[in-house]
């Protein structure tokens, strides 16, 4: 069956992509959560655009109105025994805790 | 590239490959494409970004599930195998949906078999067998495993750019003080100049007229030449960033592992993505972008005498791409995007070195035979389609900025299709220059702030 | 689902419930399976932006507290239906919840928990660490003392556990609005009449405040002061893997907790003895530290070696609402008409939704006291009247 993916890691065609949006999934955070776009092994790198961009077409407004969503470390998945690795103590006493310390906190897409 | 061979060991059978090449490089020459099947519909996919981005070729390699077949090269004895879908009814259940997917609501998986609960559990025990990628690692691979050597503590520094294309070697040169530059490739000028070289090494004359690749080409040597006599640029091949964290925290990785880095500026220069445009069966395995060609040629060395090869969008990528393909021993043809005719040069190219060119053409479907591309269908703007066999197409329609780390950084980005994808806001003019919540200066150049490689090169050059 | 909303708020309501996380959809959804008729639920961004889309979908029966027990046992007995009532699957799994420690001197606790539990009917058993292995393969027993064991215990995922309550109660007729933030709240002498939102405002006799991590704030625009504290906590997946682990496995000795997700994924945290607790909501930073990453990965693989081959894909952070004893705070304010809370849930609003819901809503239809409910009032703090629940991890 031919299809046209968009999310190539959560096997996401762009006809279930409308289809959920159709379904009342109208913003990024849920489309991404509902159909699984953009939550795969390569967070989004092959898909979050063409995505956003199918859905501002969907909804009719420019892409430029369309929320990125929360893009998490790490950008390439690492190995627990790697990041176990990290445990330099000068590093791990220097971690900064960023509580109340700033006024930019991380907003809510 | 090293002429010794290896032999490694897919599915049980002896492949022999080229030492230092990649597995998927090794595996395509053998024949093998399909590195891996998709998990709802059970389709083949195959090395796309040879970058380690997408998941098209995570294999079971020497025990360990979902490793990156991409950037894994080639040892002797190595075992390889693709991983399956987890149950006896997985792979003709994926091949239902496959082919009566459209007849399915969108995330059925929630919506059926909920009642009477009974059912429900029967249904997520079902399930359960069928989701997960991978099996987990062999005792091998992490019970002897000993202690993991340290990460290292780089300290904090003055200036880090990341990425040494034309942008990131023009900043490094510009910036004050000792500057440290790293790059996910093995060549300071990034995989566009280790592509040239590969070009210019077997058949120079491939260049000659293309006014506009010999001038990206100077740019790129001459740049490189200075940054590689600056004793206060320190260059960092083969080193990927994979993550930035609060407040200022920086991970690079190289093949000693991971360290860690601050800095008190930092330019994101890291180019682009290949674009991953929706037409139908684009997920085929044999379709890549000219990144993942550039890879693929000068660091895994695959051969692709003879094959016949198809290169269709627009710009320096898509005749840097062609070019490299022909030197390779490709059969090539070449399918402009509407509203690129292409330049005299191009053309006398072409025709001098037998290429065929298509123009007005936009790629409507892919067509797969055994599990890999058979041919590619173009749709010209005068409404005809012309079907190319093709073994392999490279899609170099406008890429995508790289965007994640500046994310992470803090730079507010904004979606603009017509400049590839998401680009700093305030950016207009390809450049931004920004402070983070953590005070560290930033700065956002090159194709990562939304400039096509062409305005690219006249910026650098005005 | 919900679509964006396109015109303003109604301009009354029976009941305005703030927060379109697992509480606020729940109580909305039993409020109306009670016979209320006009009911809104408010969220100021998506369903699930809150802590219900940041957890991690735990939901266990192991506390060392009756109320705690009862209601998360009532809960278990929800979840093990609510994909068949809500009409969505909710991805329950009841891998059991394997509850390890470290340290000897838990043993006793750990002994004692479980004899409550039974107390309870709930199915805990106490493990010799050999036994462990049974239900965790490959799990390093090492270092571990002793550990209990409850088979029903499990793990659900909570978007669409927020997606099922939102569909149900659309069903019927209960009118949820994203992106609408409630702004102030009308009081006449000791009730409440109403509350303004950014789409207008709504005159309703009783407000109900499941407003998470910033209950607090939404409190005190009633003049209800929260001894709630507000925490960052963080929590990751791994990339994903075929099935190779059942039960969550939670260590009260570091603090780790981690179980294999529906999507093969390993999601799992682990609690920071020097995260500092946050006074204002617009200072909640839920931007990612390295320091839980290396925190997190040492430990699991102290508990978990495999993991030592497999990848970290992204790791997040939420807020925990925190109460002097790690319990909720369920039911109104003494000399406050129309006002309810529901909040307060430290790291187990997630199971505990269900049932806390439907207590609160046959409460509230029936007039009824809940024994549970006021053991759990606000009033609890100012009388003195606090026992902690000594088994919060995470
Ligand atoms: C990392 C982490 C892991 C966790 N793991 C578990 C677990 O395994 N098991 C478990 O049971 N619990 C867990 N928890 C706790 C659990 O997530 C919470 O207790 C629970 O989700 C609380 O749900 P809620 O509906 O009360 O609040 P929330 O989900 O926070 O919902 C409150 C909503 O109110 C909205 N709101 C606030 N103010 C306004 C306003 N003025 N106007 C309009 N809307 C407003 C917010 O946007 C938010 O969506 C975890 C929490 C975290 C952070
Ligand atoms: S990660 Fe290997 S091809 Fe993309």
């Amino acid at each position: 069956m031919s299809k046209r993916i968009l999310c190539t890691c959560e096997d996401v065609t762009v006809e279930e992509f409308r289809k959920a949006h159709h379904d009342g999934f109208t913003e990024m955070e849920s489309l991404k959560r509902f159909t699984g776009v953009g939550t795969g092994f390569c967070q989004g790198k092959g898909c979050l655009c063409e995505a956003a961009t199918e859905l501002a077409r969907l909804r009719g407004i420019d892409p430029s109105a369309i929320p990125l969503t929360n893009i998490r470390p790490p950008t390439r998945p690492l190995t627990f025994g790697e990041l176990a690795g990290l445990d330099l103590p000068p590093l791990m006493e220097e971690l900064e805790r960023t509580a109340g310390t700033n006024g930019d906190a991380e907003v809510t897409p | 590239m090293s002429d010794s061979t290896v032999t490694i060991f897919f599915e049980g059978r002896a492949v022999a490959a080229r030492a230092g090449t990649s597995v998927a490089a090794a595996l395509w020459e053998h024949g093998v494409a399909a590195l891996s099947h998709s998990p709802k519909y059970g389709r083949p996919r195959g090395v796309k970004c040879a970058r380690g981005h997408c998941m098209n070729c995570l294999m079971r390699i020497d025990g360990v599930p979902n490793v990156r077949a991409c950037l894994t090269q080639v040892a002797d004895g190595m075992r390889v195998g693709r991983q399956d879908s987890g149950a006896p009814y997985g792979a003709p259940m994926q091949k239902v949906l496959d082919k009566g997917g459209h007849l399915f609501p969108v995330g059925f998986y929630y919506k059926w078999f909920t009642k009477p609960s009974a059912l429900s559990r029967m249904f997520m025990s079902g399930l359960r067998p069928l989701t997960g990628v991978g099996r987990l690692p062999e005792p091998a691979a992490w019970a002897d495993h000993g202690d993991t050597p340290p990460a290292r503590d780089l300290g904090h520094i003055e200036t880090l750019v990341i990425g040494a294309g034309i942008a990131g070697m023009g900043e490094a040169l510009a910036a004050d003080g000792e500057v440290m530059l790293v790059d996910d490739s093995l060549r300071c000028g990034g995989q566009r100049r280790a592509a040239f070289d590969l070009v210019t090494e077997s058949a120079a004359d491939v260049l000659n007229g293309l006014e506009h690749l010999a001038a990206l080409r100077a740019r790129l040597e001459n740049l490189a030449a200075r940054v590689e006599a600056e004793p206060r640029i320190e260059v960092r091949t083969g080193t990927t960033v994979v993550g930035a964290w609060q407040p200022d925290m920086l991970l690079l990785e190289d093949s000693e592992g991971l360290a860690v880095v601050r800095a008190r500026h930092i330019c994101w220069a890291a180019g682009a993505l290949d674009a991953a445009p929706l037409f139908d069966d684009n997920d085929r395995p044999g379709l890549i972008g000219p990144r993942a060609l550039y890879r693929l040629l000068a660091r895994d060395g695959l051969d692709l005498a003879g094959r016949a090869t198809l290169v269709a969008g627009r710009g320096f990528d898509a005749v840097l791409s062609a070019a490299l393909l022909h030197t390779a021993g490709a059969k090539v043809t070449v399918a402009l995007e509407p509203g690129r005719t292409g330049d005299p040069a191009l053309l006398a190219t072409a025709n001098r070195l037998g290429w065929s060119l298509h123009t007005g053409q936009t790629i409507a479907a892919a067509h797969a035979q055994n599990d890999r591309l058979a041919s590619v269908s173009l749709a010209s703007t005068d409404g005809g389609t012309t079907e190319v066999p093709c073994d392999l197409a490279v899609i170099a329609t406008r890429a995508k900025p790289a965007y994640d780390l500046a994310y992470q950084l803090g730079v507010d980005l904004v979606l603009d299709p017509e400049r590839g994808g998401y680009v700093p806001r305030g950016a207009d003019l390809g450049r931004l220059e920004t402070t983070t919540p953590a005070g560290v200066g930033l700065i956002v150049a090159g194709e990562a702030a939304g400039l096509s490689p062409e305005a690219l090169l006249q910026e650098v050059s005005a | 689902m919900i679509p964006l909303p396109s015109g303003p708020v109604p301009y009354q309501a029976d009941a305005v419930i703030i927060g379109g996380g697992v509480n606020g959809l729940a109580v909305a959804y039993e409020l109306s399976k009670r016979g209320v008729k006009d009911i809104v639920v408010l969220e100021k961004a998506y369903l699930g932006s809150g802590s219900t889309g940041r957890c991690g979908g735990g939901i266990r029966q192991q506390w060392t507290t009756e109320a705690n027990i009862r209601l998360a046992q009532e809960s278990v007995t929800a979840y093990e239906n609510l994909a068949s009532e809500l009409g969505l699957q909710t991805f329950f799994r009841q891998g059991g919840y394997l509850m390890v420690t470290d340290n000897e001197a838990h043993l006793e606790g750990l002994r004692k928990a479980a004899a409550l539990q039974n107390r309870c009917h709930v199915p805990t058993e106490y493990l010799q660490p050999q036994e462990c292995l049974k239900i965790a393969p490959n799990l390093d027993i090492t270092n571990i003392k002793g550990a209990t064991f409850c088979p029903k215990d499990g793990t659900a995922y909570p978007f669409s556990v927020v997606w099922g309550y939102a569909r149900a109660c659309q069903r019927r007729g209960v009118k949820i609005f994203i992106r609408t933030e409630l702004n102030d709240v009308k009081l006449e002498g000791d009730r409440v009449t109403g509350v303004s939102t950014s789409r207008g405002d709504i005159a309703t006799p009783l407000l109900i405040n499941c407003a998470g991590p910033w209950a607090r704030t939404l409190a005190a625009k009633v003049g209800v002061e929260l001894p709630n504290r507000q925490e960052r906590h963080e929590i990751m997946v791994s990339e994903s893997c075929k099935p190779f682990l059942d039960p969550m496995v939670i260590s009260i000795s570091n603090g780790i907790y981690f179980s294999q997700s529906m999507r093969g994924e390993i999601v799992g945290g682990i609690g920071d003895p020097d995260e500092p607790s946050w006074e204002r909501p617009d200072q909640f930073d839920t931007r990612s530290q390295l320091r839980f990453a290396v925190r997190f990965a040492k430990a699991l693989i102290g508990y978990y070696p495999p993991a030592r081959a497999m990848r970290m894909m992204r790791q997040w952070a939420g807020m925990y609402d925190v109460t002097p004893d790690h319990r909720p705070i369920l039911g109104g304010v003494e000399g406050l008409d129309g006002y309810q809370h529901i909040c307060g849930f430290s790291g187990h609003g997630f199971m505990l939704a269900p049932m806390a819901a439907a207590r609160m809503a046959q409460m509230i239809t029936s007039g009824e006291p809940d024994e549970i409910i006021a053991s759990l009032s606000l009033a609890r703090f100012a009388n003195g009247d606090v026992e902690a629940d000594a088994f919060v991890v995470g």
